[in-house]
């Protein structure tokens, strides 16, 4: 069994794993479907956790892991996936998109639009309120990654929020 | 002097150190245009927030609570030391398509809503008080289980018995890889026993109806009747369903083994 404090300190964050889910899988199914799937990663990981380090930086990681390998095997599953899906480098999605969706132009679309790895920065750091340190740990990069790609991020944000106002 | 946007950023994000945070303040107090950049970004982060903050005021699936309470039960006592204390044994308990499918097949009283089961997680095993000379409950070879008039309320008292009893059998269950298990309910406490050798191993503990006093009187009553998180908890560890009241007298004759 798990210990009893390490349930109640996932219930208490079932909350904000599924605002992150819900940033990262763009829809509410499919986030809650990940956050579901990051609830039984967890349980079952449960001894792997170490007593006295954050629970919920454990989970985030747990989640975001599981999302990149479900983004991996839906692009492999269907090639018409758009590439930002898969999370790891990939570069600007270029101005067709853009145009695409400017009408749009709310927080959700210009989200949307950013690549995966983008995202996840910014969700980790402005919505989730992680440190550079932790958001950096979470995804397993370098704080210089983190932060250059939270600095591209937020400048696609605001180019995209921008033009619809 | 001047400072660049990732450091307006960084400000934002509260990653600067004492210093550095004065140096960036001072200068945007001192310059329009750094003022407008500071002033969007703190824009974008609300917004963000805002975009996301529904969310959580969304209601916690069922579902979700139940796999993380089915997953705080002890693994099902076998012969090898089932070591409560340690308690780090894997759940095996996590299975997605039952969890998925769980319905309430057994019609007993209406669930615990998401809020109670999570009540109840909340209140833990807080099995020290339980341990006094007298209590319902000792610790035998590393397991807890039953002792005094709970050990001859599981061995004897059928789920049709008066309510005047200190305890009332809410249903008897087959576990999964043999042997039958308890689900009850009293003023000391509620609970499922499982019986392993001569002993009834308590799977589950909770305070009972009496637990209203000196003791985190809020919480306890948060978690009320337990008789709909008990049968949700039997549910994930039972193999079939639930004893009628022939059945339970056949199993009491044969001593619940």
């Amino acid at each position: 069994m798990i210990p009893a404090r390490f349930g109640e300190n996932l219930v208490a964050l079932l909350p904000q794993i599924r605002r992150f889910a819900r940033g990262l899988a763009r829809n509410a199914a499919d986030g809650d479907d990940l956050c579901q799937m990051t609830i039984e990663r967890a349980l079952k990981s449960a001894g792997q956790w170490q007593e006295g380090t954050r629970l919920d930086a454990w989970v985030y990681r747990i989640m975001r892991n599981l999302w990149i390998d479900e983004a991996r095997s839906r692009n492999r599953r269907d090639k018409t996936f758009a590439p930002e899906e898969v999370g790891i480098d990939i570069g600007d999605r270029g101005d067709a998109g853009i145009e695409a969706h400017v009408e749009l132009g709310n927080v959700g679309r210009a989200l949307d639009k950013l690549p995966g790895e983008q995202r996840e920065a910014v969700m980790l750091v402005l919505v989730e309120g992680f440190a550079y340190k932790e958001a950096a740990a979470i995804i397993g990069c370098p704080i210089g990654t983190l932060t250059s790609r939270l600095v591209r991020g937020r400048e696609a944000l605001m180019r995209e929020m921008g033009e619809a106002a | 002097m001047t400072v660049s946007r990732e450091e307006i950023m960084a400000l934002i994000d509260g990653e600067l150190s004492t210093t550095d945070q004065a140096r960036v303040e001072t200068a945007i107090a001192a310059d329009p245009e750094l003022a407008r950049i500071a002033d969007q970004e703190r824009g974008l982060r609300s917004q963000l927030s805002a975009h996301f903050a529904p969310v959580l005021d969304e209601p916690v699936p069922d579902d979700w609570l139940k796999l993380i309470a089915a997953a705080s039960l002890p693994a099902p006592a076998n012969d090898d030391a089932n070591d409560y204390a340690a308690g780090q044994t894997a759940p095996n308990v996590i299975n997605l398509a039952e969890a998925r499918a769980a319905k309430p097949r057994w019609s007993l009283p209406a669930w615990g809503t998401g809020m109670s089961i999570a009540a109840s997680l909340a209140l833990g095993i807080t099995i020290g008080t339980y341990q006094q000379d007298g209590g319902p409950v000792r610790v035998k070879g590393g397991a807890l289980v039953a002792s005094a008039d709970l050990t001859t309320a599981l061995n004897s008292q059928l789920a049709s018995a008066a309510d005047s009893a200190s305890y009332r059998m809410i249903a008897s269950f087959p576990k999964q890889g043999g042997g039958w298990c308890r689900a009850f309910t009293g003023r000391e406490a509620a609970g499922i026993a499982c019986k392993q050798g001569g002993d009834w191993q308590l799977q589950r503990i909770m305070p009972g109806s009496s637990a209203d006093g000196s003791q985190s009187s809020s919480a306890y009553r948060q978690a009320g009747s337990h008789d709909g998180e008990l049968m949700a908890l039997a549910q994930s560890l039972a193999a079939g369903d639930p004893l009628d009241a022939a059945g339970e007298k056949v199993a009491r004759e044969r001593g619940w083994r």
